[in-house]
């Protein structure tokens, strides 16, 4: 492999956000943690579209969660399958159940934890990472 | 009731041709060679010359040989059927399930499937990112802008993710894996065509292997391989007068979208379809070639199915139960996605055509007159009968 000098601090993917999406990562950045939430009948999901899942409605806003929630599941990766992640080599990457809506799952990384203590049911909370100018990053890491 | 509806298909069709290329680690041939072998060879399998297909049927993932392409170069005839995906999610008891519902509804008389890929040497499924890391930094748009940021990339994390959750309710670890692997490989030592043939394995080796994606090891996931494997479906009638046995397809069954939180994989879903779309039960398997892409996978749809109990799947496959002979249900005799090669679960369809024959030699199941055979992650299934 061969990388090339970058001019970024931080050279992992960074999310491209599209006008579904841009709510998002607008509360990220202000580091606040939302979620689609339906103004019908309150059912949130994720990732955002423009329709309830379960009532079909149109009428959808983002909403705050307190950003706490469980590891639902997470794997380790041991292999590279994508490169710009070679240097991290072995890396976690988990599945979180919001407390206020546990069938959300956010993907994500746990953080000042092992990975070989990482546990399904593990409590966690939201953390925002600013990874480079202008770009936030939401991980978790152990509720203490 | 859909199970009452299905009646419409059950026994409608017959699978009467199967072609094979060799499974190699590199085949050093197009994919479109592949599928033209494949074709050639299951047209051949089934007494039949190309003008009689007026229908092709597959599925890929931009790694295989389109089909117009493939149609026109075999010369199958002018104005046939094509079905064909481009797309995640299918497999091919579904496709197959396309082509029977076809003949079935008078669509086509003689429906060709194939899938070919060059899965060893090429495009691996879900290929992507080269060698290098761009300069600056990459961005990640559309669903991996909430996944790829964090480095999951590659179909075999999603399937260790899928297994994490299940194996932390029955508190099973690695080494409970390992009896899927070494049952398959056992298999495989008397299937020729395994590409593990005169290569057997311990619990040991599969401990020993090294770590891919946490939970899987390198022996916990399927065995690549470039090759093509094809069918020809056509109606029960024209079936009787061919090279072979016919063998009848009685059900197909297919879950998508999210899985049932109650079950393990899109078996929960998929089972009582297949089952009540065949009208059999599970008891009337002979041979199950349950996709075993990873082994967790095969323990989840044996619980699914209702062979184990939750999170007993691997307690029955080392007590023998899944054996050739003397076993509840003969899983996966040709050495499975593991041990035989992943052709992305075309061959779990062709062994059970080549056991109802009578056709799979040292590890023929005796008396094998109904056997199932599903997709990745339990999501479709098919239950043929001779």
């Amino acid at each position: 492999m061969t990388s090339e000098p970058s001019e970024y601090r931080y050279t992992k993917p960074v999310p491209e956000p599209d006008e579904e999406t841009e709510p998002f990562w607008t509360a990220v950045q202000r580091h606040e943690l939302v979620t689609p939430r339906c103004q019908e009948c309150g059912r949130r999901f994720f990732p955002p579209r423009p329709m309830c899942p379960d009532c079909n409605s149109l009428d959808i806003a983002f909403e705050p969660v307190s950003g706490r929630g469980q590891v639902h599941s997470f794997v380790v990766f041991h292999q590279v399958f994508h490169p710009a992640f070679r240097d991290d080599l072995p890396y976690n990457v988990v599945q979180i159940a919001l407390e206020e809506e546990p069938r959300v799952h956010l993907t994500s990384n746990v953080v000042e934890c092992e990975n070989d203590d990482i546990a399904v049911g593990m409590a966690v909370e939201v953390f925002f990472d600013d990874v480079d100018d202008g770009v936030t990053i939401p991980r978790f890491r152990p509720v203490t | 009731m859909a199970g009452e509806r299905a009646a419409a298909l059950r026994d409608q069709t017959a699978i009467v041709g199967v072609g094979l290329t060799d499974f190699s680690e590199r085949s050093g041939k197009t994919v479109l060679e592949l599928a033209l072998e494949a074709g050639k060879n299951a047209i051949d399998d089934a007494g039949l010359t190309n003008t009689d297909i007026d229908g092709v049927v597959c599925y890929m993932y931009s790694d295989s040989a389109a089909p117009g392409q493939v149609a026109s170069t075999l010369g199958i005839g002018e104005g046939h059927l094509s079905l064909h995906s481009n797309s995640g999610g299918d497999s091919p008891p579904q496709v197959t399930g396309w082509a029977a519902m076809a003949v079935a509804t008078g669509m086509a008389d003689t429906v060709l499937v194939y899938r070919a890929l060059n899965g060893r040497s090429g495009m691996r499924i879900g290929g992507s990112g080269g060698p290098t890391v761009p300069a600056g930094r990459p961005t990640a748009s559309g669903e991996g802008q909430f996944t790829s940021i964090y480095g999951m990339a590659g179909p075999i994390a999603n399937y260790a993710m899928l297994a994490r959750p299940h194996m932390a309710k029955y508190g099973l670890t690695n080494a409970d894996l390992a009896p899927v692997a070494v049952m398959m490989r056992e298999h495989a030592q008397l299937n020729p065509r395994a590409i593990t043939y005169g290569k057997p394995m311990t619990i040991e080796d599969h401990q020993n292997s090294r770590m891919i994606v946490d939970p899987y090891r390198l022996f916990d996931c399927c065995f690549e391989v470039d090759g093509g494997v094809a069918f020809i479906v056509t109606t029960a009638e024209r079936a009787k007068d061919l090279k072979h046995p016919p063998v009848y397809i009685r059900g197909v069954g297919y879950s998508s979208g999210a899985l049932d939180p109650d079950g393990a994989t899109y078996a929960k879903t998929t089972a009582p379809r297949v089952l009540a779309a065949a009208d059999v039960e599970l008891g009337d398997i002979d041979v199950a070639c349950i996709s075993d892409d990873y082994t967790w996978t095969f323990l989840g749809q044996l619980e699914d199915y209702g062979w184990a109990g939750g999170g007993e799947g691997s307690a029955w496959v080392s007590e023998g139960r899944g054996k050739i002979e003397g076993g509840d249900v003969a899983c996966n005799p040709h050495g499975g996605q593991l041990s035989e090669a992943f052709v992305h679960d075309m061959n779990q369809i062709s062994e059970a055509v080549f056991q109802l024959r009578g056709e799979a030699g040292d590890r023929q199941v005796a008396g094998a007159e109904v056997a199932l055979a599903t997709g990745t992650a339990g999501r479709s299934a098919i239950i043929l009968r001779r």
